[in-house]
């Protein structure tokens, strides 16, 4: 029975976007600049930063995707997001206060205007630009996935339209996200994360409880579990569902490739004042745990009920969400519960259309040389091409969500996180090691996952675990053995109102950088560092 | 400790490499410890960096044993099926999972980064600049000191 069959859930979809297009228009009528459009004018606080960034993270991959990995794998699968109980600190820590004290000195919109600005190096910056592209177009495509099967199971046609029903819901389903994300970027994409990141933690809650209740408690679903001879005690154990390799990557992957996530990185730019980041860990490791109750509740509660008899055995994993939520949640709270997961995959579909239009419009022009001029139009153009390119992969791809949102995290992970993590933190990596590193972790997740999709890598090692790691060793080696200057040191970018600049070269107000700096950057006549 | 945190970080993700391509349950094993412990390296790394290692040591040593620690008792416990000890209803693996990698790092990186958060520490992200020259440039072969912190520090908020 399709969820619009139901008045209560029905009009509790149709409320939450109502709110969102309300959002969306009203933030269109503010944004009048590229910064407008790319960092929300550089002007959000605490809470907005860190439901925004919990909002944008979360997505189809956690709330249908994470279950239905469950349902396959059993709790090897919480290994991904176990580690979220110290991300959220690590990331403020390792890059989220020099990237913020980076972009409040220097106009630094994006990762590669980061790495440009660490580096030197547009080869450097332009390889971060194309990252970011390919992993946006990946994470996009297992959002517009989610938000396909999720449309299936709302409007209820897959009957209707048989093989035709998943791509016409994803075409729905991008035609809303391209019509906020275009009209209003960043700033609507923030505000409403805001509210969406809301709904989300409530939602989470809320199934979370069903879910247990359904189950019979922890103690009932771990029984039922353990005593169901398809499934078994090895089901609860989260090093038996997959080989210990794999199990163990996806930890090494989601804790330290959460420093390479641009969508993540991008709301530390945004922040109004640097302090907002001293208790921003809390909100946004509190919040993110609250909404992953829900791939821990629905993941071990759906096996329990169907080895107990009480639900049908899954056709597709991805199924595991939108069974419960139709089987067990009064309809009031299913309607608004999808609403929440619907929320989940918007807004981080919004953000990705966003971080990744500003890599083609800006970033990649710059790293070849040819900037584009009138950025904002670009970038709303640019969002319509990503997001079109999304969804051809998506309906090409033919496997679970969290495999494909997967392959996009390694990608960011692999080869944005070493260039940043060590880069932001220890003057010896040099240009060269970073743009060797990029390089690595790009082409080995790709090549690696493509290998990977044949036949399994020695003892099941996950592609993005070894292309991750070999990033960091790649960084390290050419650091250190490469040869190449050493062009960084403890320095100061530019105060807009103080001085003096740290080091014996630093930008002045109304001067250029250093003659020997390999990509000086300029000040602008109100003090501001621009990229060049 | 600023050449010794670069390299030891080297060092393990060569290891992790290696393990990685080796496969295999033992190598496996080497690669879930180094994993565990990586993160609390690059934290470190950070506030090395910024001078506030020390203050933090003790969250971080925690953090390492829990991380570690959880670590090594998944791989102790893995396989020890329906007979094995149980917390809270759950298999102890799995208990130990979600309690000392997640809830309990959790509220222990929050409040650390929380109570020892400095506002008014200066902006000495590494960033590009001239090469070789003026106190502290590190050295090719690595590491090498942070230049002593100059000039008045920049106020937390932009202004803008």
């Amino acid at each position: 029975m399709p969820l619009l069959d139901r008045p209560a859930a029905a009009v509790a979809a149709l409320a939450y976007l109502a709110v969102v297009l309300a959002i969306g228009a009203w933030a269109a009528r503010r944004t009048r600049t590229s910064r407008d459009f790319f960092i929300a004018g550089q002007g959000i606080g605490l809470w907005v930063a860190g439901l925004a960034t919990t909002s944008a993270a979360f997505s189809g991959f956690v709330f249908l995707g994470g279950p239905g990995l469950t349902y396959r794998i059993g709790a090897s699968s919480f290994l991904i997001i176990a580690s979220t109980g110290f991300t959220a600190a690590m990331l403020c820590w390792v890059v989220g206060r020099p990237l913020r004290e980076m972009a409040g000195e220097a106009e630094i919109y994006t990762v590669p205007d980061a790495v440009l600005a660490r580096y030197g190096s547009r080869a450097a910056s332009g390889l971060a630009a194309v990252a970011v592209v390919v992993g946006t177009v990946g994470y996009l495509g297992a959002q517009l996935l989610a938000l396909g099967i999720l449309a299936e199971t709302v409007f209820g046609t897959r009957e209707l339209l048989g093989p035709w029903s998943l791509p016409a819901a994803m075409a729905a389903g991008l035609a809303v996200v391209l019509a906020y994300a275009v009209a209003g970027g960043m700033l609507a994409g923030v505000w409403t994360d805001l509210f969406q990141g809301a709904l989300m933690v409530g939602a989470a809650v809320a199934v979370f409880a069903y879910a247990l209740a359904a189950g019979g408690g922890l103690g009932g679903i771990a029984g039922s579990i353990a005593a169901s001879p398809e499934l078994g005690p090895e089901f609860l154990d989260p090093l038996a569902g997959v080989p210990p390799a794999t199990a163990l990557g996806f930890f090494f992957v989601f804790a330290v490739g959460t420093l390479g996530q641009p969508h993540m990185l991008h709301k530390f730019y945004m922040l109004d004042d640097v302090r907002k980041l001293r208790w921003l860990p809390l909100v946004v490791g509190g919040s993110q745990s609250l909404c992953l109750l829900i791939w821990v509740g629905v993941g071990l509660a759906v096996p329990a009920l169907v080895a107990a008899g009480r639900m049908a055995p899954l056709a597709n994993p991805d199924d595991a969400a939108p069974a419960f939520l139709l089987g067990f949640v009064p309809a009031g709270l299913a309607g608004l519960v999808f609403a929440g997961v619907l929320a989940a995959i918007m807004s981080t579909a919004d953000s990705f259309v966003n971080v990744g239009s500003a890599a083609l419009v800006r970033d990649l022009p710059r790293a070849l040389g040819r900037p584009v001029r009138d950025e904002l139009r670009a970038g709303r153009w640019a969002t319509v091409g990503i997001g079109l390119a999304a969804a051809l992969l998506a309906w090409l791809y033919g496997d679970l969500v969290a495999l494909l949102g997967t392959f996009a995290f390694g990608t960011f992970a692999a080869a944005l996180a070493p260039a940043l993590a060590i880069g932001l933190n220890w003057p010896g990596v040099t240009a060269r090691a970073a743009t060797a590193s990029i390089a690595t972790g790009l082409v080995a997740n790709l090549g690696l996952e493509l290998l990977a999709r044949r036949a399994p890598l020695p003892g099941g090692a996950l592609p993005s675990a070894v292309a991750l790691a070999a990033s960091f060793t790649v960084l390290f080696a050419v650091s250190w053995l490469g040869g190449g200057r050493v062009q960084s040191r403890t320095w100061r970018l530019p105060c807009t109102s103080h001085g003096p600049k740290r080091g014996t070269a630093g930008l002045s107000q109304n001067s250029s950088f250093s003659a020997s700096s390999p990509a000086p950057m300029i000040v602008d006549s109100s003090g501001k560092a621009a990229l060049p | 400790m600023r050449r010794a945190l670069p390299a030891g970080l080297a060092a393990a993700s060569a290891a992790m490499l290696a393990a990685l391509l080796a496969g295999g349950v033992p190598a496996a094993a080497v690669f879930g410890l180094l994993a565990a412990a990586f993160p609390v390296g690059l934290i470190s790394l950070a506030l090395a960096r910024r001078g506030r290692l020390r203050r933090n040591a003790l969250h971080l040593a925690a953090l390492l044993v829990l991380l570690v620690g959880s670590a090594a008792a998944m791989l102790a416990l893995r396989g020890a099926g329906a007979e094995g000890p149980r917390l809270a209803g759950l298999p102890l693996s799995l208990a130990v999972l979600l309690g000392g990698i997640w809830l309990v790092p959790l509220l222990l990186t929050g409040l650390a980064h929380g109570l020892t958060f400095d506002a008014g520490a200066p902006g000495t992200h590494a960033t590009r600049g001239p090469a070789g020259s003026g106190p502290g440039a590190p050295s090719p072969a690595g590491g090498g000191a942070a230049a002593p912190r100059q000039g008045p520090p920049r106020p937390a908020s932009p202004g803008r």
